[in-house]
């Protein structure tokens, strides 16, 4: 499958943080949610492919085309939405539409009010009066109405409540159903990424730690859980990270059906990708000992 | 890039829709007060606010990310936000050009052509050369902080009319030439703004190119 997004080793030092060595590629037609804890890195990779900050090394690839030589090409094809509304308060989105008819090509005013309808959206009001689910929703307007053929949604349903976030969600699942445009998505609300996703990228402390297909990832991994006295016979290369309470352990695993075999006597769940994101992240620490 | 200059006039409509019954104000005390030279200084220094205004704007919406994210190119943007102050510069002119027009008309006692021919010169080179002093500052430390480095450029002029009146007279330069050279110095005055334009939105635009977000 052709590959419409590319990152290849991609850096980024801060004071206090480091994007390192980020790699991973979206295909064509695709949605990617882009999971990982709060200052995972999840806001600065997406900077990074959009050139919004300067990298200090690695290769990032938008439409098999490199993201700095061919900026202004790239970003004709490309729908951006942030975690917060970026117009001005002052604006109504009437004047948002006529802006942008001015930025994008091929913008198009009437695919951008059949959305302002879609959502319920007044287009004469201004943006401070409107709650931070509409402005969302007016953001994804923007960013859907020039046919753009990958979307960049940072946090796009963090603070909806859960009817805009399913009307949202609904919209993205609608933009990619002709098999030529692609979604990546980064969010923490990881039941938004099991409904929408096909490939889940997992971002932690600046590092990525798993990009797979969702479908394989779910039937992967299994979270084995036994006793506390279970825990001992259990082989800890086997533990990709694990948690003990009062009545026993639960342990990430992978390879979910050959360890049903290995550990007859322990029950083998499936994984949900809260679960895998929250002991692989931990497992990094409690595993070491 | 018209997009861009477009946001900026929506986004300062507010300020603007305030702005103008204060100049209409301002125009009618200083014709009230034989002196049009005031209304004029105050509409030059209104319009090259503005926007230093729209940039505030910007930094509060976080604009900027997005703006980047456009396919316009960070060169651009910056020379939209230039473009924006000359527009209204020359909106400022021709405001002041009408209000003396119909001063002229009326038949104000004491008005002089000449006399406002200067103060507009005057003024719009004022607010040129504070604006392509200001506008790098502010695209290398932000509005906030450049607020301050604002009220510095001001009292610059002020300070050295202070430090002036200090000296004793022998070393008061002679400024006679200037009325006998008149043209000549209005052409050099025009080049030299033109070529602190140019090297201020080129700094402006270095700095904005290498600025994360």
């Amino acid at each position: 499958m052709e590959n419409i997004l590319e990152l290849k080793n991609v850096c980024k030092t801060y004071k206090d943080f480091r994007l390192d060595n980020v790699s991973f590629e979206l295909p064509k037609g695709t949605i990617m949610g882009f999971v990982g804890e709060n200052g995972a890195g999840k806001t600065t990779t997406l900077k990074a492919i959009l050139n919004v900050i300067h990298c200090n090394s690695g290769v990032v690839t938008v439409f098999g085309c490199d993201h700095i030589k061919e900026e202004q090409r790239i970003k004709e094809d490309l729908g951006v939405v942030f975690d917060e509304s970026n117009f001005s308060e002052a604006l109504n989105a009437r004047e948002i539409g006529q802006i942008l008819q001015h930025v994008y090509k091929r913008f198009d005013k009437k695919v951008f009010y059949t959305y302002l309808k879609k959502f319920d959206l007044p287009d004469n009001k201004k943006i401070k009066s409107f709650s931070r689910g509409m402005k969302m929703k007016l953001s994804a307007a923007a960013a859907m109405s020039h046919d753009a053929k990958l979307l960049i949604l940072d946090e796009p349903t963090s603070g909806l409540d859960p009817i805009a976030r399913h009307e949202i969600l609904d919209m993205f699942l609608e933009y990619i159903e002709d098999g030529e445009h692609s979604i990546l998505f980064s969010s923490h609300i990881t039941g938004d990424l099991e409904k929408i996703c096909d490939y889940i990228t997992f971002i932690h402390k600046g590092k990525i730690l798993l990009s797979e297909e969702k479908d394989l990832l779910l039937e992967h991994y299994g979270m084995l859980k036994g006793g506390k006295e279970e825990f001992s016979v259990v082989d800890k290369s086997d533990v990709l990270g694990y948690s003990m309470n009062h009545f026993g352990f639960s342990a990430l695993i992978k390879d979910r059906e050959t360890k049903k075999s290995k550990y007859p006597s322990m029950v083998i769940d499936k994984a949900s990708i809260e679960d895998i994101m929250v002991f692989l992240a931990e497992g990094e620490e409690v595993c070491v000992d | 890039m018209r997009g861009l200059i477009l946001k900026d006039f929506y986004s300062i409509g507010k300020s603007g829709r305030v702005l103008l019954p204060m100049i209409l104000f301002f125009f009618i005390m200083s014709f009230a007060a034989g002196n049009t030279s005031f209304a004029t200084g105050f509409v030059m220094v209104m319009m090259m606010l503005l926007p230093i205004t729209s940039m505030s704007y910007d930094a509060a919406s976080k604009w900027d990310i997005y703006a980047v994210s456009l396919p316009i190119g960070r060169t651009k943007i910056v020379l939209a936000k230039y473009l924006f102050l000359l527009i209204l510069m020359v909106l400022a002119v021709l405001l002041i050009t009408v209000y003396s027009l119909i001063v002229w008309a009326i038949g104000m006692k004491g008005f002089s052509v000449e006399d406002t021919k200067l103060t507009v010169l005057l003024c719009t080179g004022g607010g040129l050369f504070v604006s392509t002093i200001l506008l790098p500052l502010v695209y290398k430390f932000g509005v906030e902080k450049s607020r301050y480095m604002m009220f510095g450029i001001f009292m610059l002029p002020y300070l050295l009319v202070i430090i002036g009146k200090q000296l004793p007279l022998s070393f008061h330069p002679d400024f006679s030439w200037i009325v006998t050279h008149q043209g000549l110095v209005v052409f050099l005055v025009i080049l030299a703004l033109a070529a602190l334009f140019m090297l201020s939105l080129a700094l402006s635009a270095s700095f904005y190119r290498k600025k994360d977000f």
